[in-house]
């Protein structure tokens, strides 16, 4: 007897009922999110035109994305004595609390993860602060989600709404980077770890090195060399907006994946499919956002959510391997891949382990924070606290 | 009525046919009592287990019949299922639902509900009287065939009976509606949300299948198998109608990709537990 879905309720196979129930101004919001352009059905010409143009989109964004993690890189040497001594970043405690408030601020990881590895490879930051810096980085990244729903709580809407996937999204990434910052540690201590790296007899350049380095070169004869970091880090959000323009064409409601918060699925299955989703998309909010148009309501199952950013929480690192492997340093890419490893390692145990008692623990935690507005707020405080106390006691 | 009542010899077999008096067939209902034979020498178990339950059932009569068959427990009792055109199989659940290594009911059990087609019936400390019976629903198509299917099995009992829906949605939005994921079946049914109108369609349902006691509905928000339990133990109910059977004809990919929330709620529920 495979579960078949008697319980609950799912939001498109009454959608005359749903339509009923849902008032004008809540109705059809599927239609209001335009997640990606619809696959185009014209002529080949005009097919071949989107093509070319997304291959030249894909070209311009990835040597912007070179272009800024050489700028980041260069421009971070200057600046190591601020990042180690003012900032007291000398540690993998500090560097967590680093890059967890970098993220916060910046609402985004992505781009802290990248300036971690670019602090690598310019010899700002050790392997283990770099690891803790991109584990920093993910910790950051949900708490915008957190923020708009407190505000929209301070404005009266309801809790159950106003934090939703968002907190339990944030909850899912705190609760498990522990053991991951753990295993991650222990990882890179090990000398089998360190065979992970490409090895090379002579020094390791990157080709764009060569097209890069005399852009560097005219720019620091003109620049201080500091100012290179935040233009480079600029240009890495830069980058980073025009990637998310290169996304497949695809709508989930007009596919197989349509299926996908109909029912309850397998753990494992929904984490693969947050895997998939977000390997693709390389952003977990975006590839949460994806399910969206699934729903008439805008909602997803409580089962079916936290694989589901399990999954996210492992591919949205692909881009940081990519800026790893673009940085043609073997530290950098051991480091991400350590990253990697460690969350699927932890995520794996849960899943086979012990699901139902952390999905269990998960849900209970995420109605006590949202029970009160005192919890919330407190909770709020914890998040933002605790990443300022590790960057000044650690 | 047809009803094929399984047994091993074992005091959970029992339990089935003390679960099948309590559901108030008609009288006209024909009982078959299977009895399995996997080794040399249960035949003997499996003859007095036959008297004990013909005694449970009200003495021998022409409505009951005994049956041996030998080999897999399991893939008999579906070769009589079929070959016997029956309403519902009765079978014991062995082991104990709060065990923690290994499996909380029986390999024959476990089977059985992964292969039959028809209504399943696992009997669990079976009281003196139904007092409570619980249908659970969704608000999914097959599931009101099931509140039919249900509905009519449960026609002979006068237990208070009542219907829950799980919502389990959180909000993916900031402008998704915050009201349904706050409604009780008071207000969802008052105000026709989508769970609402179901609920509503539910109980005309049972109705027009026959259960002529007021159907009460409940709605609860939380994750599906904890709070069908937790309604389950809160209320204190006798026997849980579920869901989740196997469906002939669904494609198999899909069966596997689901959830086995039926199986779950059967190796947890502190009471009977009947599957549709």
């Amino acid at each position: 007897m495979q579960g078949d879905p008697f319980f609950w309720s799912d939001d498109n196979s009454y959608p005359a009922l749903a339509r009923c129930s849902i008032p004008d101004h809540e109705r059809d919001i599927s239609d209001t999110v335009p997640l990606l352009a619809k696959p185009v059905r014209g002529s080949y010409g005009a097919l071949a035109r989107r093509i070319a143009a997304k291959l030249g989109l894909f070209v311009v964004s990835i040597s912007i994305f070179i272009l800024a993690l050489i700028l980041v890189k260069e421009g971070a040497k200057p600046l190591a004595p601020l990042i180690r001594e003012r900032f007291s970043v000398d540690s993998p405690a500090s560097a967590l609390g680093f890059g967890w408030l970098s993220a916060s601020m910046v609402l985004s990881g992505s781009p802290i993860a990248a300036t971690a590895l670019a602090f690598l490879d310019a010899r700002v930051l050790s392997a283990n602060e770099t690891f803790a810096m991109v584990a920093g980085s993910r910790l950051g990244a949900s708490f915008i989600v957190l923020l708009v729903g407190f505000v929209y709580v301070l404005r009266g809407r309801q809790r159950e709404v106003s934090l939703g996937a968002g907190l339990v999204s944030l909850l899912v990434t705190q609760s498990m980077y522990i053991p991951i910052l753990a295993i991650g540690f222990f990882l890179l201590a090990q000398p089998w770890v360190q065979q992970w790296q490409i090895q090379a007899e002579g020094a390791v350049h990157s080709p764009l090195d060569v097209v890069f380095d005399p852009l560097i070169a005219f720019l620091t004869g003109y620049l201080p060399p500091w100012v290179l970091f935040p233009i480079g880090f600029g240009l890495l959000f830069f980058s980073l907006w025009l990637f998310d323009h290169l996304l497949p064409d695809l709508h989930l409601e007009e596919s197989r994946l349509g299926q996908v918060h109909h029912l309850l699925y397998r753990p494992v299955v929904t984490f693969a499919l947050g895997a998939g989703i977000t390997a693709l998309t390389m952003s977990v909010s975006v590839s949460l956002s994806l399910l969206v148009p699934l729903s008439t309501r805008g909602y997803i199952r409580r089962e079916n959510i936290i694989p589901y950013i399990m999954g996210a929480n492992i591919t949205t690192f692909d881009d940081t391997l990519i800026a790893a492997a673009l940085l043609a340093n073997p530290a950098a890419v051991t480091v991400v891949l350590v990253q990697m490893v460690s969350v699927t390692i932890v995520s794996m145990f849960i899943l086979l382990a012990m699901f139902r008692h952390y999905e269990r623990f998960l849900n209970r935690l995420v109605s006590n924070i949202g029970r009160r507005r005192r919890n919330l707020a407190m909770y709020i405080l914890l998040t933002l606290g605790i990443p300022f106390i590790l960057l000044i006691f650690g | 009525m047809r009803i094929l009542i399984c047994t091993d010899g074992s005091f959970a077999a029992e339990q089935a046919a003390l679960l099948v008096t309590r559901l108030g067939f008609p009288e006209e209902t024909e009982y078959t009592v299977l009895g399995v034979s996997e080794s040399d020498g249960d035949q003997v178990v499996l003859t007095t287990a036959f008297d004990r339950i013909e005694q449970l059932l009200g003495g021998p009569g022409p409505s009951i019949q005994r049956l041996m068959r030998y080999g897999n427990a399991a893939d008999q009792i579906k070769d009589e299922a079929e070959a016997g055109n029956y309403d519902l199989v009765a079978l014991g659940a062995k082991g104990h639902p709060h065990g923690i290594i290994g499996p909380r009911i029986g390999s024959t059990v476990n089977k059985s509900i992964r292969i039959l087609t028809i209504p399943i019936c696992i009997a669990r400390n079976v009281p003196e009287k139904l007092e409570r019976i619980l249908i659970c629903t969704a608000a999914e198509d097959f599931s009101l065939e099931t509140l039919r299917a249900g509905g009519r099995l449960l026609t002979g009992t006068q237990a208070e009976i009542h219907l829950l829906h799980v919502m389990s949605q959180v909000a993916l939005r900031l402008d998704s509606p915050s009201a349904d994921l706050r409604d009780t079946a008071e207000t969802a049914i008052r105000r026709g949300t989508r769970e609402g109108r179901h609920l509503e369609r539910g109980l005309d349902l049972l109705e027009q299948a026959g259960i002529s006691n007021p159907v009460m509905p409940a709605l609860r928000h939380g994750l599906v198998v904890d709070e069908v339990l937790s309604e389950t133990v809160e209320g204190h109910y006798d026997l849980l109608v579920i869901g989740g059977h196997f469906q002939e004809g669904r494609i198999h990919w899909i069966e596997f990709l689901l959830d086995d929330v039926s199986g779950q709620l059967l190796k947890k529920s502190p009471c009977s537990v009947m599957i549709i």
